[in-house]
């Protein structure tokens, strides 16, 4: 037994009122369909969210720290420079969430010393973890094609083989930030997907020569957190560092000086452009650290406005000496 | 018979509102994928992007097909002036002041060695005395030259060279011989394949031959010396005994404009803290300043802007200077 109607059971008022219906939710779909459907297709203009604000990610209550560990090891320069600083468990606690922005910023061989030394990432990475860390994200923003900066540069497969997890921008990992008394960053796209996981952050950079503004080091290096059409500020290129460093309190800075790319920067291209310069620097002051660094670039702080106008918006000192940094020789 | 149509079986109501259920989670799937948009389409889209599908593709044609050498591993990209800096970052500068078109580069590998692969970037600077200025301001110190083009030079890991309006870079992700030996043949198969307008600087060959260090002149495309009037000049350096200073020299349009900018250069130097100094019997038209310890001199001849930077003895510098404007007095305005 069934209660299906047969066909014949329907009669002539059934099947009009059926069909309207039918046609009815038919014309519903049509119109959804159509005002849902994008004329235009997606734009390269970020969709318009709420701005965020970054957290101030430094160590309270510790006084400013800096070492400079001369060594041509990476890794025995950076064990004995965290060393001198207290050690990394001074700043990175049991189940942290550790933010490690590089600079990948070109599709390059680590040979050449425009990113971050792979080395450097896993061995920042397996430091975070033994010091307690609960997950450790590795990101960076280069704006053409990031899938071959991350994996040409090494930095994927260095972060892969510690257990860091690696984000690659992608067009919703954007906010609209504002930087306080900031003059250029001010509504302008932020790297933000990371820094919502994390409550710990740390630049690792090398000390590398810059076309526009002289140097590209520690606070040069947040310039990757940002998306747009961010080359803009190269007009302006000093104040926009002075303001990325504003924007960032970060835990500890790491500037990799071990070779120093010395001209054509930041590309290089050629070894002939580096010099084995054989230091590396960590500090709690991103602007003492930077400051240092010009030495490498045997540069001083006139050739790199930045510094002074960093040290003049309070965020550290470019008197480096005045945080009696601990020299380390390895030999 | 109505309630008979009517009437559904709770199982139908049941599998109705399933398959509404699948329905709009598969709507809403795709309506919130249309808000991700993968990024390679992104790409795709610049690459597509008018403007940028450009005479120097044929560039990269000449290149591809190699065989025997080089086997592609990346899709070319393509660059213009609004999107160079995406590539080589706070490089792009360098290129824009020297009035740059356009960039195409790609990834090669051996074809029988994959320790290794080279990058190729191909720059568009319109003309070769563009090409010649970015190429000349970024010469490597250990550059070994090559028989490429018109000027050519490979480091251990890299070559360069001009070509007509191109300066093309080819770098290496290790040091290898093969690798150089792939990048020589793809520097020779684009020289062979691009037909180009020869076009030397020949400038340079004003300069006076007594102390010039032949591979420290270059052709800084702006802001000379910080001058941001100062375009296209050519620099050498020179050492005499112990005395070093640098010439300069640039063809301007007219003899007027190149007046209009000694007299600008002089007065941004003075702005500077320079003090101007009196003039000087052997080279009465040239004016002096001391300026942190060193001498500055500027002067034109016709449509030459010439002079000494930063030069540590005054006496050497007004010697310099002297043999320059002879030289140019010379060739007249034929260089």
């Amino acid at each position: 037994m069934t209660n299906d109607p047969k066909p014949s059971d329907l009669n002539r008022r059934q099947f009009i009122i059926r069909s309207t219906k039918a046609g009815a939710a038919l014309a519903a779909t049509w119109a959804v369909g159509y005002g849902l459907y994008d004329t235009v297709g997606p734009s390269s203009q970020a969709v318009r969210q709420t701005s965020v604000s970054l957290a101030d990610f430094s160590v309270s209550g510790q006084q400013p720290r800096m070492c400079v560990a001369r060594g041509a090891d990476r890794k025995k320069s950076l064990a004995y420079a965290l060393k001198a600083v207290g050690g990394l468990e001074s700043y990175i606690k049991s189940g942290d969430r550790v933010l490690l922005k590089v600079n990948a910023a070109f599709a390059t061989p680590p040979m050449l010393s425009a990113t971050t030394h792979p080395i450097l990432v896993t061995e920042l990475c397996r430091r975070c973890f033994q010091a307690g860390a609960a997950n450790v994200i590795v990101t960076d923003n280069p704006i053409n094609d990031p899938t071959s900066c991350f994996t040409l540069t090494g930095i994927a497969e260095a972060a892969r083989s510690a257990g860091a997890e690696l984000i690659v921008p992608r067009q919703q990992s954007f906010r609209p930030i504002t930087v306080p008394n900031a003059r250029l960053i001010r509504d302008w796209p932020l790297l933000y997907e990371p820094f919502r996981q994390v409550n710990k952050v740390i630049g690792i950079t090398p000390v590398k020569d810059h076309h526009r503004s002289g140097a590209s080091m520690v606070m040069k290096n947040w310039y990757g957190l940002l998306g747009g059409r961010r080359n803009i500020f190269h007009q302006e290129v000093h104040t926009i560092i002075k303001e990325l460093a504003m924007m960032v309190r970060p835990t500890l800075v790491i500037l990799d000086g071990t070779t120093t790319m010395m001209r054509n920067g930041p590309t290089g291209g050629s070894l002939s452009d580096l010099k084995s310069t054989n230091t590396m620097i960590v500090s709690t002051d991103q602007v003492a650290a930077d400051a240092f660094g010009a030495t490498l670039l045997g540069k001083n702080l006139s050739d790199l406005p930045f510094i002074a106008q960093a040290q003049e918006a309070g965020i550290g000192t470019a008197d480096y000496q005045s945080l009696n940094p601990q020299m380390v020789d390895i030999s | 018979m109505t309630s008979l149509i009517n009437k559904t079986s709770k199982t139908q109501t049941l599998v109705s509102a399933c398959i509404y259920l699948v329905l709009v989670v598969t709507a809403s799937g795709i309506l919130i994928r249309q808000f991700d948009l993968n990024p390679a389409v992104n790409v795709m889209r610049q690459q597509d992007s008018p403007g940028l599908q450009s005479p120097e593709t044929r560039a990269f044609e000449a290149i591809v097909p190699l065989e025997g050498h080089l086997l592609p591993i990346t899709p070319a990209e393509q660059f213009g002036p609004d999107t160079l800096s995406d590539k080589i970052n706070g490089k792009a500068e360098l290129y824009l002041s020297a009035h740059f078109k356009s960039l195409k580069t790609q990834r090669f590998k051996g074809l029988n060695d994959s320790s290794w692969w080279i990058e190729i970037y191909i720059y568009d600077m319109a003309t070769g005395e563009n090409a010649f200025a970015v190429y000349s301001s970024q010469m490597r110190d250990d550059a070994q030259p090559i028989d490429v083009g018109q000027y050519a030079y490979r480091t251990p890991n890299a070559l360069f060279w001009v070509h007509g309006p191109y300066y093309v870079e080819a770098i290496a992700s290790a040091v290898s011989t093969d690798a150089v030996d792939a990048m020589e043949a793809a520097a020779q198969a684009f020289v062979k394949k691009i037909r180009v307008k020869a076009s030397r600087v020949t400038l340079q060959t004003l300069f006076p031959p007594e102390g010039l260090e032949q591979d420290s002149i270059k052709m800084i495309p702006a802001d000379v010396f910080g001058y941001d009037r100062f375009d296209k000049v050519l620099i050498a350096d020179y050492q005499q005994g112990s005395h070093t200073a640098t010439a300069f020299l640039s063809k301007r349009a007219n003899s007027d404009e190149a007046a209009a900018l000694a007299d600008g250069f002089h007065a941004f130097l003075l702005n500077f803290g320079g003090i101007a100094q009196p003039p000087m019997a052997e080279l009465p038209h040239a004016r002096i300043v001391e300026i942190f310890d060193t001498f500055d001199i500027v002067f034109k001849r016709g449509r030459y802007l010439a002079g000494i930077h930063e030069a540590a003895d005054l006496d050497h510098a007004l010697a310099l200077a002297r043999k320059l404007d002879q030289r140019l007095t010379e060739a007249g305005d034929d260089k």
